[in-house]
C-alpha cells in the first residue's frame, strides 16, 4: 500500500479464503467486471469478519464542495454473524472528516466511517445486493463531492449522533434552564433503562430520582458533526471548553451543593448540555442541539474524581477544603443518551405536515364520531377544545370510541379531555363540561364557553341540538355540524359562513332539499331502505356500524371541519363510503336566506327555492302555474322553513288567467319526500305564479285558496303559506293556526 | 444541465452537445465501426445517435457542424443524414439538419469525393438557396464562388461567420451557450495549391452557462501547432484571451504530436511556445479529451503518439487535478463507452455510471419468447 492510504482493518488473505457470504459476493462482483469505475484491491481478515478493499471512482465535478478524490479506496468489513451493518471506511489519509453522514467512532479509530444507510440493517438485509452496495458507496461519494448528500432543506446535522438510549425532555427546556429550575429523571414503567423521562422538579418530587442533573447552556456553534465521542468527564470538558463552558468547575459547584444523604450520594449524574446551532459563523441560532450524558458512577464517586472530597473506607466522604484541581474526572465514564422532546402542539403540526392552529372550539358531543374527530384534529396541533357531553362511557360505546375500557363509567367529555391533554407536555389543549347543551342557559361555565368560542362544532347527531346551537345560543361563533347518516355510509358537514348569514338550521333545510332532489341520496336517510321516523340520529345503540368505517368518517371529518373553518363561505358537503372502499364527495350549492315575520311566526326560505319557482313560472308563460310547497315547521321556535316547490301535477289547469292545482301523483310524491327525509320535510302550503303585469297581490280567487288552506290546517294547529310568484319577485301570504 | 458526449470511434471524431433546453448540436459524424468485425470496439454511431433521438422523440439536429471534410470526420454521413440537394439522400428514417456548419474550404474545394462531395454539395445548395447553413470564413473569400453562382456577397453575408466573431443562433440567455469562432482565418493551400483541409478546419470556443457558472470548452478539430500558434497570437493581440480559457479541451488530431510542436521528441513532445501557453489556460480540474485509439506503449507513425500523450498528461498535472482522457480507453480499453461530460453549476464532471441494475433491461426490448 502506498503512502496515500491508511492500512485497512485486518490482515491480508487470499480472496479465496473469504468466508462471509456478503464479502464473497462483493469480491466476486468486483472481479467480474460487471460494474464500471470500481476495482478490487485485496481481501483481508479482521478479528470478527472479512474485509474487502476496493478502489472506486466517484463522479466529481470540477468545483468540489468536499475534497473527494477521483479515486477513493474503500474497505468494508462484513461481520461473521452478519448482525451488524457492514462497516465501510475510507482509507485515504486526508479523506475529509468534516462532511455530513460519517459515523461517530471512538477517538482512536483511524478511518473515516461512512454512514451509507438510514434504515436499520435488519431492514436493509432484505434488499441487500453487492451491486446495490457498490452503487450506494458511489452515490455517497459523488453526492458528498457536490455537497448534495445533505440537502439544504434538511435539518442541521446533529452535533453528536444519537445513541440507543433515550431521554425525553420537556419542551420548555431552554426556558427552565434560564430560570435555574432542576430536572429530575425517572425510569418509565418499563424499567429496562432504555428510555428515561425528565421532568421539572415539582413539589411532589421528594423521593429520589434515578439521576441528578447538571443543565448547561453553551455559546452558539456552527453545525457539523463531532466524530469523536467524549468517553469521560475530562474529555467532555475539553469538548465544551471552546464553547465557553468550564464543565469541571460547574460540576464541582453542582456536586458541592447536593445534599449529603445516602440516596443523593448513591444517585447517578446526568449532564444535559444545550448548544445553540447556527448554519454559519455569526448567524442566528436555528435550533438547539442537546447532548445528554449519564455516568455509570454514583455522585459520591464523581465528587471524589473531581477532587471535591476523598472517600474513606466504607464510602464515607472526607470533604477537602480546597478542591484538588489535578483530579479532572478522567475515570468517570460517560454514556451517551439520545435526547427527544415531549410532544408540543407545534411539533405535532410539523410532524403532520400542517400548520398549527388554536381556534377556540366548543365541541358538542364526545361520542363515537366526536371523540375521533377531536382526537384527529388535536394530533395535528389544531384547536383549543371545550368538550361538552353529559353522557357516561358504557361498555358498548367501546366498539366505536376513542376511549378504552379504563374510562368506562367516566363522563365521555372528561375522559376524552384527559386523554388528549396527556398528548402534550406543556399545554392544556382541552377542558371538559359535563352538561346537557340544551340547558346551556342554566350552566354558567358552558354559557361562557359558548359565548367566547370561535367555532361551535355540533357532533351530537341530534337535529335538536344543532337547532338549539344555531338559534338559541348567544355567541358570535360560527356553527358547524358533522354527522353520519343512519346507515353510517355517509358523512355530512354543514358549515355556516364566517359572518353567519346562512345559519345552521337553514343549511339543514338546503341539505334536505338535496336529499329529495338527488337520486343518489334517495336512501341517504333510510336504514336498510326502511323509512325512519323523524330524526336522523344514529345514536341508537342498535346501529351496526363498524369502527373501521367510523375511523374513515372521523378522518375526513377532522380535515373537513378545519378546511371549512379556514374558509369564509358556508358549505354543505357529503362524503359517501362506497362498498369498494372508495369515497365519493358531493358538494351541495348553498343559497342565501330570506326571512319574513308573520303573526308571530318566522318564515325562512332561500334563494334556491325562489329561483326554482321563477324558472317554473317562466317555462309556463303566458300561463299561470303553481304547485305545493315542501318545508319544515319548528313548532317550538315558531319557524316555518319553505324548502322546495313542486311543479304542477299533470292534471292541473294552467291558463293565462288562472291556475288550478291538480292532485295526480301528488300524495305519493309527498309520501316519498317524507320517507326520504325521515319525515323532516312535509307539505307546508301552495304556490302559484302571476303573469307579467299583474302584481303579487292576492286576487279574490287567491284569497279563497288561502282561506281553504287555513280551514284545512288550522284545526291541526299548523300554520301554512301561499306564495305568489311574479317576475323575479314573490309575496308570502300566511295563514296562522289561530 | 448540459452534456457533452464523446463517442469512442478510434481515430475519428463525433461530439454531440445536448443543451439543457433540449437543442442538440453534432460536431462531425464518423461511423467508423466495421459491422463485420465482432472485435471492433468502436461504437455503432448511427444506432447510438438514433437511440438518443428516439428517446427525445426528435428526428433532427439543430446544428450539424463539420470541422472539415476528411473521412475521419464524415464517414457514413451520406447514409445517416437527410440532404436537401438530392433525392438520393432523402427518405424515411434519415436525420434532418436544421443548420449545417462548415468551414469555407468545404464550399470552395474542388475534386472532393465520396462523403466530402455530398456534404460539400449540400452546403453549396443551402448557401445558394440562402437557408440552413453557416459558413466559417472571412466573407471575401467566398465572393468569387458566389459570383460564379450569380449571387452577391451581401445577399449571403448573414450566413457567413468570420473568425473572431460570436456565432449567431445560440445565446447565453436562451440556450445557455455562446460559441466564438477562432478559425479558419482564411483558406490555406498546401504546397500543391490544393485546399489543406486540416489547416482550414473549424475551431470553436463555447462558453456554457449553467447554475450561474461558466464552463468553457475548446473544440479544435485536426489543426496543427502552426494554426494553434496563429490562433493564440491573433486572439492575444485582440485581447480575447478569455476565449482561449478552457475547462474542457477536445485536443487536436487524435493526439498527434504535430498539434503540439514540430518534433515528436523522445518521450515527450515539446510544445511550440503558443501551444504551451494555450494549455496553461486550462483551469483547475480541466479535462483534456483525446478522440483517438488507445495510447500505444511504443512509438508509432500514426497518431495517437505516446510522446504527445505524455505532454498532455504533464499539462493535466500542471493545471492541478486535470484529467487526460482517451475516448477509446474510457472507461476501460476492453470496453470503451460514450464519454459524457455533464456541465452544471459545479462545472464539468465526467459522468461515472457504475452500471448494473435494471436500467439496461428495461431500456431495450426483451428477447423473443414463445413456443415457435
Amino acid at each position: 500500500m502506498d503512502d496515500t492510504y491508511l492500512t485497512p482493518p485486518g490482515q491480508a488473505i487470499q480472496p479465496e479464503e473469504i468466508s462471509v457470504p456478503k464479502a464473497r459476493d462483493l469480491v466476486k462482483l468486483l472481479r467480474s467486471g460487471h460494474l464500471a469505475h470500481v476495482v478490487f484491491v485485496e481481501a483481508r481478515r479482521a478479528q470478527d469478519g472479512d474485509v474487502v478493499v476496493f478502489d472506486i471512482e466517484p463522479e466529481v465535478p470540477q468545483h468540489l464542495v468536499a475534497p473527494i478524490a477521483l479515486v477513493e479506496r474503500i474497505a468494508v468489513t462484513f461481520y461473521d454473524d452478519d448482525r451488524q451493518m457492514p462497516e465501510t471506511v475510507a482509507l485515504r489519509k486526508d479523506f475529509p472528516r468534516d462532511v455530513p453522514h460519517l459515523n461517530l467512532r471512538p477517538s482512536a479509530y483511524p478511518w473515516a466511517s461512512l454512514c451509507l444507510y438510514a434504515e436499520q440493517y435488519d431492514d436493509l438485509k432484505l434488499r441487500w445486493t453487492a451491486a446495490g452496495y457498490v452503487r450506494r458507496v458511489h452515490e455517497w461519494l459523488s453526492k458528498t463531492a457536490r455537497g448534495e448528500l445533505h440537502e439544504g432543506d434538511q435539518p442541521l446535522e446533529p452535533f453528536i449522533i444519537p445513541s440507543a438510549l433515550t431521554l425525553v425532555l420537556p419542551q420548555d427546556l431552554l426556558q427552565g434552564a434560564s430560570e435555574g429550575r432542576e430536572l429530575v429523571i425517572y425510569r418509565t414503567l418499563a424499567k429496562d433503562d432504555r428510555v428515561f423521562v425528565a421532568r421539572w422538579r415539582g413539589p411532589r418530587d421528594g423521593d429520589s430520582p434515578v439521576f441528578r442533573t447538571a443543565l448547561i447552556v453553551t455559546e452558539p456553534r456552527v453545525h457539523g458533526v463531532i466524530h469523536q465521542q467524549p468517553r469521560n468527564v475530562e474529555e467532555l470538558h475539553s469538548l465544551l471548553e471552546p464553547l465557553g463552558v468550564n464543565l469541571l468547575s460547574l460540576l464541582r459547584e453542582r456536586l458541592r451543593t447536593l445534599p449529603a444523604d445516602e440516596a443523593t450520594q448513591a444517585a447517578r449524574l446526568a449532564i444535559i448540555a444545550i448548544i445553540p446551532q447556527t448554519r454559519r459563523e455569526g448567524a442566528q441560532p436555528e435550533r438547539n442541539e442537546i447532548w445528554v450524558f449519564v455516568t455509570l458512577a454514583q455522585i459520591r464517586d464523581i465528587g471524589a474524581a473531581l477532587g471535591l472530597w476523598t472517600l474513606e473506607p466504607g464510602g464515607v466522604r472526607a470533604v477537602l477544603l480546597q478542591p484538588d484541581l489535578e483530579r479532572r474526572g478522567r475515570e468517570i465514564v460517560l454514556e451517551l443518551l439520545g435526547p427527544v422532546f415531549e410532544l408540543s402542539r407545534e411539533y405535532a403540526a410539523k410532524l403532520s405536515g400542517v400548520t398549527p392552529g388554536t381556534p377556540r372550539i366548543v365541541a358538542v358531543g364526545a361520542g363515537a364520531l366526536g371523540s375521533q374527530v377531536i382526537n384527529n384534529a388535536i394530533r395535528t396541533g389544531w384547536g383549543g377544545w371545550t368538550i361538552v357531553d353529559d353522557d357516561h362511557l358504557l361498555p358498548h360505546n367501546l366498539v366505536r370510541h376513542l376511549l378504552t375500557g379504563t374510562a368506562v363509567g367516566v363522563p365521555k367529555a372528561t375522559a376524552v379531555a384527559m386523554m388528549i391533554n396527556d398528548l402534550f407536555d406543556s399545554e392544556e389543549v382541552a377542558q371538559d363540561i359535563v352538561a346537557n347543551v340544551l340547558r346551556s342557559e342554566e350552566h354558567e361555565q358552558l354559557k361562557n364557553a359558548l359565548a367566547e368560542a370561535e367555532l361551535i362544532l355540533d357532533m351530537s347527531a341530534s337535529p335538536t341540538v344543532s337547532r338549539h346551537l344555531a338559534a338559541n345560543v348567544e355567541s358570535s361563533a360560527r356553527r358547524l355540524s358533522l354527522f353520519l347518516n343512519p346507515a353510517g355510509t355517509d358523512l355530512v358537514l354543514l358549515a355556516e359562513d364566517a359572518e353567519r348569514r346562512i345559519r345552521l338550521d337553514d343549511l339543514e333545510m338546503q341539505y334536505y332539499r338535496e336529499v329529495i332532489r338527488n337520486e343518489l341520496l334517495a336512501d341517504h336517510l333510510r336504514r336498510n331502505g326502511q323509512r325512519l321516523r323523524y330524526g336522523r340520529s344514529c345514536r341508537d345503540v342498535t346501529v351496526s356500524i363498524p369502527q373501521d368505517r367510523l375511523a374513515i368518517a372521523g378522518g375526513i371529518g377532522a380535515r373537513a371541519i378545519r378546511r371549512a373553518a379556514e374558509a369564509q363561505e358556508a358549505r354543505i358537503s357529503l362524503w359517501r363510503l362506497r362498498p369498494d372502499l372508495g369515497v365519493d364527495n358531493l358538494t351541495v350549492p348553498v343559497y342565501r336566506v330570506q326571512v319574513a315575520d308573520r303573526e308571530g311566526w318566522q318564515i325562512r326560505y332561500d334563494e334556491g327555492l325562489a329561483e326554482r319557482m321563477f324558472s317554473l313560472r317562466a317555462e309556463r308563460l303566458p300561463n299561470e302555474t303553481g304547485g305545493v310547497l315542501i318545508g319544515h315547521r319548528d313548532m317550538h321556535r315558531r319557524i316555518l322553513y319553505i324548502v322546495d316547490a313542486l311543479a304542477a301535477p299533470p292534471d292541473s289547469g294552467e291558463r293565462p288567467i288562472f291556475f288550478q292545482r291538480g292532485s295526480q301523483g301528488l300524495r305519493a310524491e309527498i309520501e316519498d319526500i317524507g320517507s326520504k327525509t325521515a319525515e323532516a320535510l312535509v307539505y307546508v302550503g301552495e304556490w302559484h305564479s302571476h303573469p307579467d303585469g299583474h302584481g303579487l297581490d292576492p286576487s279574490a280567487d287567491d284569497q279563497k285558496v288561502l282561506a281553504w288552506l287555513r280551514e284545512k290546517l288550522a284545526p291541526e294547529g299548523l300554520p301554512t303559506v301561499m306564495l305568489i310568484v311574479g317576475n323575479g319577485d314573490l309575496a308570502i301570504h300566511f295563514a296562522g293556526a289561530s | 444541465m448540459h452534456k457533452l458526449n464523446f463517442f469512442p470511434l478510434g481515430n475519428a471524431d463525433c461530439i454531440r452537445i445536448d443543451l439543457a433546453n433540449g437543442r442538440q448540436i453534432l460536431f462531425d459524424y464518423a461511423a467508423m465501426r466495421n459491422p463485420d468485425d465482432p472485435h471492433d470496439r468502436r461504437i455503432d454511431l448511427a444506432a447510438e445517435l438514433r437511440r438518443d433521438l428516439e428517446e427525445r422523440n426528435r428526428d433532427y439536429y439543430d446544428v450539424a457542424a463539420y470541422t472539415h471534410l476528411d473521412s475521419d470526420h464524415t464517414k457514413g454521413s451520406s447514409k445517416f443524414f437527410f440532404f436537401d440537394h438530392a433525392k438520393k439522400y432523402q427518405g424515411e428514417g434519415r436525420v434532418k439538419i436544421e443548420e449545417l456548419w462548415v468551414p469555407a474550404a468545404a464550399i470552395i474545394e474542388d475534386g472532393a469525393d465520396d462523403e466530402a462531395r455530398v456534404i460539400r454539395d449540400e452546403a453549396r445548395h443551402r448557401l445558394r438557396e440562402g437557408y440552413g447553413v453557416r459558413v466559417f470564413s472571412r466573407p471575401e473569400r467566398l465572393e468569387a464562388w458566389l459570383k460564379e453562382q450569380g449571387l452577391t456577397l451581401d445577399s449571403r453575408r448573414h450566413l457567413i461567420t468570420d473568425a473572431g466573431r460570436i456565432v449567431p443562433g445560440f445565446t447565453r440567455d436562451r440556450d445557455g451557450v455562446e460559441f466564438f469562432a477562432h478559425w479558419p482565418l482564411a483558406v490555406r493551400m498546401n504546397e500543391c495549391e490544393v485546399v489543406d483541409r486540416n489547416a482550414n478546419g473549424l475551431v470553436l470556443h463555447a462558453t456554457f452557462v449553467a447554475g450561474g457558472h461558466e464552463t468553457k470548452v475548446l473544440f479544435t478539430a485536426d489543426i496543427t501547432w502552426k494554426e494553434i500558434a496563429d490562433i493564440v497570437r491573433v486572439t492575444r493581440r485582440k485581447g480575447n484571451e478569455a476565449r482561449l480559457e478552457w475547462d474542457v479541451i477536445d485536443i487536436p488530431h487524435h493526439c498527434s504530436y504535430l498539434a503540439i510542436g514540430p518534433e515528436k521528441g523522445e518521450d515527450v513532445t515539446e510544445p511550440a511556445p503558443e501551444v504551451q501557453w494555450l494549455y496553461e489556460q486550462g483551469r483547475v480540474g480541466g479535462k483534456l479529451v483525446s478522440a483517438s485509439d488507445p495510447i500505444p506503449a511504443k512509438d508509432t507513425d500514426q497518431p495517437p503518439h505516446r510522446q504527445a500523450a505524455n505532454f498532455y498528461r504533464r499539462q493535466a498535472k500542471a493545471i492541478i487535478a486535470g484529467e487526460f482522457i482517451v475516448t477509446m480507453e474510457y472507461p476501460k480499453v476492453s470496453a470503451p463507452a460514450v464519454l459524457v461530460i455533464k456541465i452544471d453549476g459545479r462545472g464539468p464532471a465526467i459522468e461515472k455510471v457504475i452500471g448494473g441494475g435494471i436500467a439496461p433491461i428495461v431500456s431495450q426490448p426483451a428477447p423473443r419468447a414463445g413456443v415457435a
